[in-house]
């Protein structure tokens, strides 16, 4: 396997780096997707899927290069470090949300409430009740562009414009997801929403 | 502007001890993604100023019986011949690293930020080129060489406080960070470039990269990161499980775990460089931690040894270990003064003297063995230049003697007023750095404001 190393010449792009977007970082992905997923003043411990988590922390762990402040709380010294996008964090990203996405996946074999291994509290009803119609794939019911929508707003909300939905829905509706389970094309769901710039990019 | 554009402070903390084999790699992952020579960049800082008279910048002890100098070790130094001709004074703290002289270059009298003597900007000073921060030369190392870039510019462990720019892809990966997320990679879902999947929010990102303006640069390193991602993920995986942590567990100081991870990483391609900071701060001010130098000072030297070691008895290849790919450089942000004004010679401290550093240089690239640059205050009742009773007008600190760019050699001259292209200067160490590693001259760090480019330092280079 060759190493695709980044390829572009030295570019605007590659100079510009006080022009560029940086990650929104773990701290607000973490407290956006516990809001979402399980209501107010709850908290969705992500950093359990990288085997931290549970109250640790550490400014030498895996979640610290996923963009966060550096220094005490409310501090004037805090600093956001290492929220360039870079290789190493898109790995890290790529391990949460699949972890994450298997967690929700298995939502169809589960009855009334829904639990993930990030949370001791259940999810939401609506990301439930959003999630259900799926556990029908690839019936049409579960293909259809309510239940997709219903989805992606609840993954989603409103975080990216609607060209993305619309590329999101028709690229599971299309072939390459005709034949899939429903634990993988959940999976893939998940990972595809998040993984999108509009989520993880400050604007 | 967001916060992290205006200002970015890197503030590292030190990962745990641990130890990983290196075993013998085939050809590398990089080797065949490169078919330029492999070139990496180990930068050792020495946090908070560390004296360079306690190495490889000694003093007699006559000046400190003359109440010149402190010296808390007591000894006289023994002369340290350069083959370039120029010869200093060394401790023998410095005797772990006399296996590997001919490995490295000894550059004293390297004038910093004159008009600065902070420990932020005089780092700022060693990275940038420039005392309020801006663009390291190390990122540079990776992204504006004449070799293809790796995906990280470097690793880092340790603290510093710089005003760095383009830290971006410098990562803090240490040793069991780099194991657990190993350990997480071969649990979760795999990477697998060429999926729908895979293509799909590969496709968003570069729908996203088009056009202009911050978001679109941010999609597009999304993009760049991610298409490289599966490959990295894959070396990540591949990383072997440590060794158990010997017991006792080595003085932080000497641990060299971060450098062995280094090592696997640079050899898979994923990074150009590392920095690494060892725990001690070496800003002596007060009696107590200048008297506590001897075992400090030594420490570091030890430190150094053994990446000296570590890399030279470890192979890359066949035909070549580690050290014969990497060039390695060591280095505070400034020196010290010789004592403080008004205390004991025996009780003193010292402060902060932008006016001179030391700094070890080694490795690829680098003619081993040399010694260049020196410092003034070296006798008793010496005459100062008036360039250096500018910055220092009660004869406190020792200043880099002027310096001839064409023999390499120290001048006798003394100064009127201060020049940068009089003195060896941070700038043609960078610069010289930057020609090692091919990065054009256009970038290359001036003497002054649309100035020329600072010289190379003559004859350091292979």
């Amino acid at each position: 396997m060759l190493l695709v190393s980044a390829s572009l010449p030295v570019s605007a792009h590659a100079l510009e780096y006080g022009a560029s977007s940086g990650f929104k970082g773990f701290p607000v992905i973490k407290r956006v997707l516990s809001e979402r997923w399980l209501g107010d003043a709850m908290t969705l411990d992500l950093a359990i899927y990288l085997g931290e988590g549970g109250g640790y922390y550490s400014s030498s762990g895996l979640t610290s290069l996923l963009g966060s402040y550096e220094g005490s709380g409310g501090s004037l010294n805090s600093t956001f470090s290492n929220g360039e996008p870079n290789v190493v964090a898109l790995v890290l990203w790529h391990v949460i949300f699949s972890e994450l996405a298997v967690d929700l996946a298995s939502t169809c074999t589960s009855n009334g409430k829904h639990y993930t291994r990030a949370a001791s509290v259940p999810v939401r009803d609506s990301l439930t009740a959003a999630l259900k119609p799926i556990c029908n794939w690839p019936a049409a019911s579960a293909r259809s562009d309510e239940t997709l929508l219903g989805l992606w707003l609840e993954l989603m909300s409103f975080d990216a414009p609607e060209e993305e939905y619309e590329a999101w829905r028709d690229f599971f509706k299309g072939p390459a997801y005709a034949g899939a389970t429903y634990t993988q094309v959940v999976s893939a769901m998940v990972l595809a929403a998040y993984s999108n710039p509009h989520f993880l990019l400050r604007k | 502007m967001t916060h992290q554009q205006r200002r970015s402070f890197i503030k590292m903390s030190l990962g745990t001890l641990g130890t990983l084999c290196i075993p013998m790699m085939p050809r590398s992952l990089w080797a065949a993604a490169n078919s330029a020579e492999p070139h990496f960049y180990f930068q050792v800082y020495f946090s908070g100023g560390l004296d360079s008279t306690y190495l490889f910048d000694a003093r007699p002890l006559a000046l400190t019986q003359a109440n010149v100098i402190q010296n808390y070790l007591g000894e006289d130094p023994q002369e340290w011949l350069g083959t370039n001709g120029t010869k200093c004074l060394a401790t023998r703290l410095v005797n772990p690293l006399k296996p590997y002289r001919d490995q490295f270059s000894v550059l004293n009298g390297v004038v910093m930020a004159t008009g600065f003597d902070g420990h932020d900007q005089n780092l700022n000073f060693l990275l940038t080129g420039d005392p309020f921060g801006g663009e390291s030369f190390v990122p540079h190392l990776n992204r504006l060489s004449s070799v293809a870039p790796t995906p990280l510019d470097a690793l880092i462990q340790g603290y510093y406080y710089a005003n760095i720019t383009n830290s971006g892809t410098t990562v803090p990966l240490t040793p069991d960070a780099a194991q657990r997320l190993t350990e997480r990679l071969k649990k979760s879902e795999p990477l697998s470039s060429g999926s729908p999947l895979y293509n799909f929010i590969l496709e968003r990102m570069s729908m996203n990269a088009q056009g202009y303006g911050a978001f679109s640069n941010g999609a597009h390193a999304m993009q760049r990161s991610y298409s490289q991602a599966p490959a990295i993920a894959k070396m990540l995986m591949s990383l072997p499980q440590p060794a158990p942590v010997p017991s006792p567990a080595p003085p932080v100081a000497v641990d060299v775990s971060f450098l062995k991870t280094c090592m696997q990483l640079f050899k898979q391609g994923v990074t150009r460089s590392a920095i690494f900071i060892p725990t001690t701060n070496f800003d002596t001010h007060d009696a107590t931690s200048a008297r506590g130098q001897p075992s400090t000072i030594g420490q570091a030297a030890e430190t150094l040894a053994a990446i000296f070691k570590i890399l030279s008895e470890t192979s890359f290849d066949d035909h070549r270990s580690f050290l014969d790919v990497t060039t390695v450089m060591a280095a505070s942000e400034f020196g010290r003064t010789l004592r403080q004004r008004g205390v004991a010679i025996d009780a003193t401290g010292t402060d902060h003297n932008s006016l001179t550093n030391s700094i070890i240089i080694g490795g690829k690239g680098i003619r081993g063995g040399q010694v260049f640059g020196e410092t003034d205050q070296r006798t008793t009742g010496e005459t100062l230049s008036k360039a250096h009773l500018r910055f220092d007008g009660q004869s406190l600190s020792m200043m880099g003697r002027p310096f001839d760019f064409a023999t390499g050699l120290p001048r006798v001259d003394l100064p009127e007023t201060y020049k940068p292209e009089d003195y060896l200067g941070m700038a043609s160490v960078a610069n010289s750095i930057y020609s090692l590693f091919g990065v054009s001259s256009a970038h290359y760090r001036k003497l002054a404001r649309n100035g020329a480019n600072a010289p190379l330092v003559p004859g350091l280079l292979r």
